[in-house]
């Protein structure tokens, strides 16, 4: 690759959606609306023309020589040279540089394409919104963060690009404030993106400061080319983090994975995803499928050379995930609000991607994840012309009989169930078999996990496919079910590409592992992410194949037989395992046990410091010396006559007696 | 440079404090117009510093030929070097006077020449990376202070004189490099912020102004026992007597501090504290006070919500810095040994600062008082850098020093417009004013994200290389200081939010023309006006250009920082210490 | 030589308690001044005379000192004597207690 080709792309991609955010934001919102329309989105869509480029410039290369780095500017250094009376200090250094190479063009692609479609899709969605210029401010910037992230081949700027984000989705979520719910779940979801940050921050450190070089010598860098090829395997890897060996590089695994588990909602730091619904409906297809979310699955399988040293760190990982998987899919099955049905289908799908990362079959987890962006993208969009139709209801039980009206839309968010069920021929079906089937052949030695995560393909298809009854099939069940119209162009061409995306992607790697190869996708991420270590053999990858399959088309059974005919009871769970119901339709009670255990003692404790510890402790201290100053001075104000004289003589009389004194010690 | 720009620095203000005294009180544009050039005069003047100071290609050393005890030593350099020095003797007595006094010195062996200690001070004055910034950011702030600074106010050529005086006196404390010339300016600071807490503000402004300088004035008289202190201890050690501060930070390699005496209390043992350690407490706590640190705070709070706009922007921005920049200046300088040794209580205290400030601002009701404990939160970030004793901790702490200045101006301005136009200090009784202030809630978004420590803005380099000199010393404070980051979002958001999103709130008004109506009806208008637009802009683009580019500030700091780290591992280096100090380290140790 | 130092320092200790006792029973502020004086330039009689004695400076600089210092006290004392008086009061120190609160 031209390194100064790369160079002008790079900052072009960079710098287009930057641009864009500027001018949005310099200019206070007064720039024409029409503008704005072309503008937010070209500037991505520009972006995507230049990516595409990148990526045809490093095809023409052999697949060993496609990782370039390029330097931008020195962030900062406080490293001194020895010399004018000071010895050599070394201090932290970081540079601005970025890194293409398939992994990172990759997820540039996905930033720039599909968010570049949801920048179509919001300029008809958002047409009458008074924050029309705002909105697409922030949806620029966070595209630029977003890049950012992925592009940096600097730690700290991964973690700049790392917090970016948060805080553009925190705008974006809380774009419509005059709504409190938005804007705490916009607070919530920040404050959420700070722990993880706090945890990358803190893995950083111990990675800048325990690295060591191939001759022992501390490396002390941020470069992640260089971390990456001193944390070697086996012997090497000990010389690469020092004495502390294993329990290092397991912690360092399980901070950077606390970031991530923050920003692709994974269990302990979940809670804020479901709330960000809060935000109009293209930022949840922007930020909550396509983006942002996954941003911890490309985190893990980055650092790949750093959870390969540290099982621990990796098990914890695959087992947080699949657990995250299973959680939020049964909470899923419960939902009303279309949006939180998706989400939660996000959290149980980043899951399953954290999970492949986990165990090793980073390949696979960033094929689900490049599916994922597709259809769940789809799905958003599609429900977003929904909600738009219907006057911003969200609520399944207000509509029904869509199909009718809204066809293309249908059809489209049937699609999108398809894929994300993994039915045969969709995307989904090719990127969970293979991850599926990967985690068959590297799991931890019992299957269980694997168990697990086959059986959430049940809930998946189940909840998905009883939106896709409640919400289009039947009778419409509201006023505004029934005057519902199919949506503008605008929303439905970015919708039905999605929708074309979502049916061919999969072809890209059909693997079967190891039925029909034709690994075009694993091929080309090979040379960052490696080969899995082990195949799954034919028929092992067969049975999980047919069992994927067969639970998939067991939970569209199950809606049909629920909500189509009615053989089963709809309120069979809700009667027979209530406690079971309520779990799943309270989301498993985490927003309270965090009330409980987090907020209230922090803002109890707060209080405590504000009424009781300042005006007692730090200030009665303070109005207790005075009252002992205070009743001294009473005291020795009878001294004070006013009379100068009486003054002048007190001071003569003991400068007599000092002067005696000294007088006689002289002598 | 040829000319004594140090001193014309000085006397720049000074000057502009004589020529408004001549100017009628009643011509209140006159007195704006000559606050803002003077001020102007004085920020230009320290950018030409700013320049030169790199310009310059290798700092002199002072050198100094010590005798202890009789045996003659060799020459040191010092370790800190300072720029643009200018020295000219104030007083200088020989030693002759002594036949007078031969008792005087009875009993101290050390020094048997015969007659006292000289009386030598002299008026000198230079800089290095750490107060060139220093001295940048008082000028900028002072010049933003006087564009706030209102025409109605009332009594503003007071103010004005006064606010040139405070002038002179901070930047005299940045720039002095004789301990008794130090003295005299850190007093002179006070008198003026003195009467400018006391006579603009709320009602509560007296009690507020008489906490301030009673904590002050008690913090500064240790430290003039413990500058006498200095003076002698060091003196009868090496044989030199002196209050010039480079010649006194050589002469601390020559300090012993012997550790032969223990204590023993609950059956344990530990080391008695020698005339150092003491020394090191009344200047730490001089400057504990100024920070605040936590638990010598209590001033701050009702100090930070009384004042007036432009008061606040050059008190909070600047003064607080002086107590930071005397940690490094001389409490790492003077006493090595000390430093090492009362490393975990400040770390502690440091730590204590960030959640004790962060807790306190997030029950506030009171919109000042949330940053004045934002403040106090902040600071105990700059004392964790500096006591982490290392190169990165240093370094963060001068940038974060700068930052908050920064930082905590921007945010007194945001939250005095919020008060001008609503009259009201309160955070429950504002909401949603983004509808009526669009531009406004930007600013103020840019500023409260700075202050929470977002990235590619300024704090976030800060506190980064602050938490990363902590982590190496011990990562366990590293990591209970960063809940002080995730605290510093909720409280900035809880702020942030609730003044310009949600339902729109404000007294007296409940759609968005009432809100206007109000705001026009009090100030003549309700978004931000050109003025105030002009003295965000310089804080607001400082903010994001620290956070995008912070090399060139670091390459000014990093060698100062360098050369401090190397002084006060003097004090690891000590053979004859009893403690058990860490090793001095040129570079990193790993992580246990 | 030698045998003049005692006159001068006799004659610098009587000026002094003139002037201390002039401060201690006139109550007239510009009588009180005069002797204030009176006792300073005693002070200097006595500095110079032991640098003198010494053959040294010091004392000659603090009498220096002390005669800026006499210079500038009478600068303030005469203001504030005479803002006293314009503000219409009598010229009377025991009159002039408001320091007693």
């Amino acid at each position: 690759m031209n390194p100064t080709l790369i160079l002008v792309l790079s900052a072009v991609i960079l710098g287009l959606p930057t641009a864009g955010f500027l001018v949005n934001a310099l200019t206070l919102g007064r720039l024409p609306r029409r503008l704005v329309a072309w503008m937010g989105p070209g500037v991505v869509l520009a972006a995507f023309a230049a990516t595409v480029v990148t990526l045809i410039s490093m095809l023409s290369r052999p697949a060993t020589d496609r990782g370039i780095t390029i330097v931008f500017w020195h962030w900062l250094n406080a490293s001194v040279a020895s010399g004018s009376g000071v010895s050599a200090q070394a201090g932290f250094n970081a540079n601005f540089s970025v890194r293409i190479d398939p992994l990172s063009v990759l997820m540039m692609l996905v930033i720039t394409g599909i968010g570049g479609l949801i920048h179509v899709y919001s300029v008809g969605y958002m047409a009458h919104d008074r924050g029309f210029n705002r909105f697409f401010a922030y949806m620029n910037l966070f595209i630029t963060s977003m890049l950012l992230l992925v592009m940096s081949n600097t730690l700290v700027f991964l973690i700049i690009g790392w917090a970016m984000v948060a805080f553009a989705s925190y705008a974006l979520i809380a774009f419509w404030y005059d709504r409190p719910s938005a804007v705490v779940a916009g607070r919530k979801a920040f404050v959420t993106q700070v722990i993880g940050d706090v945890g990358l921050v803190l893995g950083a450190f111990l990675i800048f400061l325990n690295l060591r070089g191939p001759a022992g010598n501390l490396l002390h860098t941020v470069n992640m080319q260089t971390i990456f090829a001193n944390v070697g395997p086996g012997a090497h890897f000990h010389n690469g983090l020092g004495a502390y060996g294993a329990g290092l590089v397991t912690a360092i695994g399980i901070l950077l994975f606390l970031g991530a588990a923050a920003k692709s909602a994974q269990w302990p730091l979940h809670t804020w995803l479901p709330d960000a619904m809060e935000g109009p409906t293209p930022v949840s297809a922007l930020i909550h499928a396509a983006t942002m979310v996954t941003a911890g699955v490309y985190l893990v399988a980055r650092f790949h050379p750093i959870y390969q040293q540290a099982p621990v760190a990796a098990a914890v990982v695959a087992c947080v995930g699949i657990g995250t998987a299973l959680m939020a899919g049964i909470i899923g099955c419960t939902q009303y609000d279309i949006k939180r049905v998706i989400a939660y289908s996000t959290m149980s799908q980043i899951g399953l991607m954290i999970f492949a990362v986990g165990i090793g079959a980073y390949s696979a987890g960033m094929f689900q994840f490049f599916t994922h962006a597709c259809f769940k993208a789809l799905l958003f969009l599609a429900a977003g012309n929904v909600i738009h139709s219907l006057h911003d209801d969200q609520d399944v039980r207000l509509m029904g009989g869509l199909s009718r009206r809204m066809k293309w839309t249908y059809w489209s968010f049937a699609i999108g169930a398809l894929a994300l069920s993994g039915i045969p021929i969709f995307a989904g079906f090719f990127s969970k078999e293979e991850l599926l089937g990967n985690g068959l052949a590297l799991g931890p030695a019992v299957p269980w996990l694997w168990v697990i995560g086959v059986s959430v393909n049940v809930l998946t298809s189940f909840y998905i496919f009883r939106v896709v009854w409640l919400a289009f099939r039947g009778e419409p069940r509201s006023e505004h079910a029934e005057r519902a119209h199919e949506a503008p162009p605008l929303m439905l061409i970015p919708v039905m590409i999605l929708a074309g995306l979502a049916t061919v992607v999969g072809f890209l790697n059909i693997d079967f592992a190891g039925f029909a190869p034709v690994t075009v996708f694993s091929a080309f991420l090979q040379p960052v992410l490696g080969s899995p270590h082990s195949q799954a053999s034919a028929a092992i990858a067969g049975l999980a194949l047919l069992a994927g399959v067969v639970l998939s088309l067991l939970g569209v059974g199950l809606v049909w037989a629920v909500y189509e005919r009615g053989l089963i009871a709809r309120d069979l769970i809700s009667k027979r395992a209530a406690w079971l119901y309520r779990l799943s339709f309270n989301k498993f009670y985490w927003d309270e046990i965090y009330d409980v255990a987090l907020v209230r003692p922090t803002v109890a404790l707060a209080t405590t410091v504000r009424g009781l510890i300042e005006p007692n402790l730090i200030d009665g201290a303070v109005t207790g010396i005075r009252e002992v100053v205070g009743t001294l001075a009473d005291d020795f104000r009878t001294f004070q006559t006013g009379y100068l004289k009486d003054y002048a003589l007190v001071f003569f009389f003991f400068a007599v007696v000092g002067l005696v004194v000294l007088g006689l010690r002289l002598s | 440079m040829s000319w004594p720009i140090l001193a014309v620095i000085l006397l720049v203000p000074l000057c502009g404090a004589m020529l408004l005294l001549v100017v009628p009180g009643s011509r209140s544009g006159v007195i704006r117009v000559v606050l803002a050039t003077v001020t102007a005069v004085t920020l230009g003047l320290s950018c030409v510093l700013l320049v030169a100071f790199l310009a310059v290609p290798s700092p002199a050393s002072s050198r100094l030929t010590g005798t202890a005890n009789g045996q003659s030593l060799t020459t040191v350099h010092s370790p800190v070097t300072f720029q643009f020095q200018e020295q000219v003797n104030w007083l200088h007595t020989s030693g002759s006077l002594s036949r007078f006094q031969p008792a005087l010195n009875e009993g101290n062996n050390a020094f048997n020449q015969s007659g006292p200690p000289p009386i030598n001070f002299s008026f000198h004055l230079g800089v290095d990376g750490l107060s060139v910034w220093l001295i940048a950011l008082a000028a900028l702030l002072f010049l933003v202070a006087a564009v706030v600074l209102s025409r109605k106010e009332p009594h503003l050529k007071a103010f004005a004189v006064l606010m040139l005086l405070s002038e002179v006196g901070v930047i005299g404390v940045l720039t002095s490099l004789d301990l008794v010339l130090f003295y005299f300016f850190w007093e002179a600071a006070l008198i003026p912020l003195y009467f400018l807490m006391l006579g603009w503000g709320d009602e509560r402004r007296g009690r507020a102004a008489i906490k301030f300088i009673v904590y002050t004035v008690a913090g500064s008289l240790f430290m003039l026992l413990a500058i006498i202190g200095v003076y002698f201890v060091t003196g009868t050690q090496t044989g030199v007597y002196t209050f010039d501060v480079p010649t006194l930070i050589a002469a601390q390699s020559f300090v012993q501090t012997i550790h032969s005496t223990t204590f023993s209390l609950f059956g344990h043992s530990f080391p008695a504290l020698n005339p150092q350690d003491w020394l090191f407490l009344a200047f730490a706590l001089a400057f504990a006070i100024k920070v605040p640190l936590v638990p010598f705070h209590s001033w701050l709070p009702d100090a930070y919500s009384s004042g007036r706009t432009p008061f606040l922007v050059f008190f909070a921005g600047i003064v607080s810095k002086l107590g930071a920049f005397g940690f490094i200046r001389y409490n790492l300088t003077l006493f090595p040994q000390a430093s090492h040794f009362f490393q975990p209580l400040l770390m502690g205290l440091g730590v204590a600062s960030i959640l004790y400030g962060a807790l306190a601002a997030l029950a506030q009701s009171d919109i000042k008082r949330i940053v004045a404990y934002a403040s106090i939160s902040h600071l105990g970030f700059v004392v964790l850098g500096i006591f982490a004793l290392n190169v990165d901790g240093l370094n963060g702490a001068i940038i974060q020093m700068v930052n908050h200045g920064v930082v905590i101006a921007a945010l007194f301005i945001c939250v005095g417009i919020f008060e001008a136009r609503f009259a009201t200090r309160r955070l429950a009784d504002l909401g949603g004013l983004a509808k009526a202030m669009p531009v406004m809630a930007g600013v103020f978004l840019v500023v409260a994200l700075a202050g929470l420590g977002m990235p590619l803005l300024n704090s976030f380099v800060g506190e980064f290389l602050i938490l990363l000199g902590a982590f190496q010393v011990s990562p366990a404070w590293a990591v209970i200081a960063s809940l002080g980051v995730i605290l510093a979002c909720w409280y900035m958001l809880r702020m942030y939010q609730g003044l310009t999103q949600g339902p729109l709130r404000a007294p007296g008004a409940s759609n968005e023309e009432s809100v206007v109506q109000l705001a026009v009806q009090r100030i003549g208008r309700v978004d931000l006006g050109p003025i105030e637009l002009v003295a965000l802009a310089p804080l607001v683009a400082l903010m994001v250009v620290i956070g995008v580019y912070p090399a060139p500030i670091i390459r000014y700091s990093r060698f100062s920082a360098a050369q401090y780290v190397q002084a006060v591992d003097r004090g690891s280096l000590a053979k004859t210490s009893d403690r058990t100090v860490t090793p001095p380290g040129s570079s990193y140790r790993g992580v246990g | 030589m030698t045998g003049l130092f005692p006159g001068f320092l006799i004659l610098s200790a009587g000026l002094f308690s003139v002037g201390a006792v002039g401060v201690l029973v006139r109550r007239n502020p510009l009588v009180v001044f005069m002797s204030i004086e009176l006792m300073l330039n005693a002070a200097n009689l006595a500095l110079i005379t032991f640098a003198r004695y010494t053959q040294t400076m010091a004392g000659q600089v603090f009498a220096l000192f002390v005669i800026a210092v006499a210079a500038s006290e009478v600068v303030v004392g005469l203001a504030l004597i005479t803002g006293v008086y314009r503000s219409g009061r009598r010229l009377d120190l025991d009159e002039l207690s408001e320091m007693s609160e």
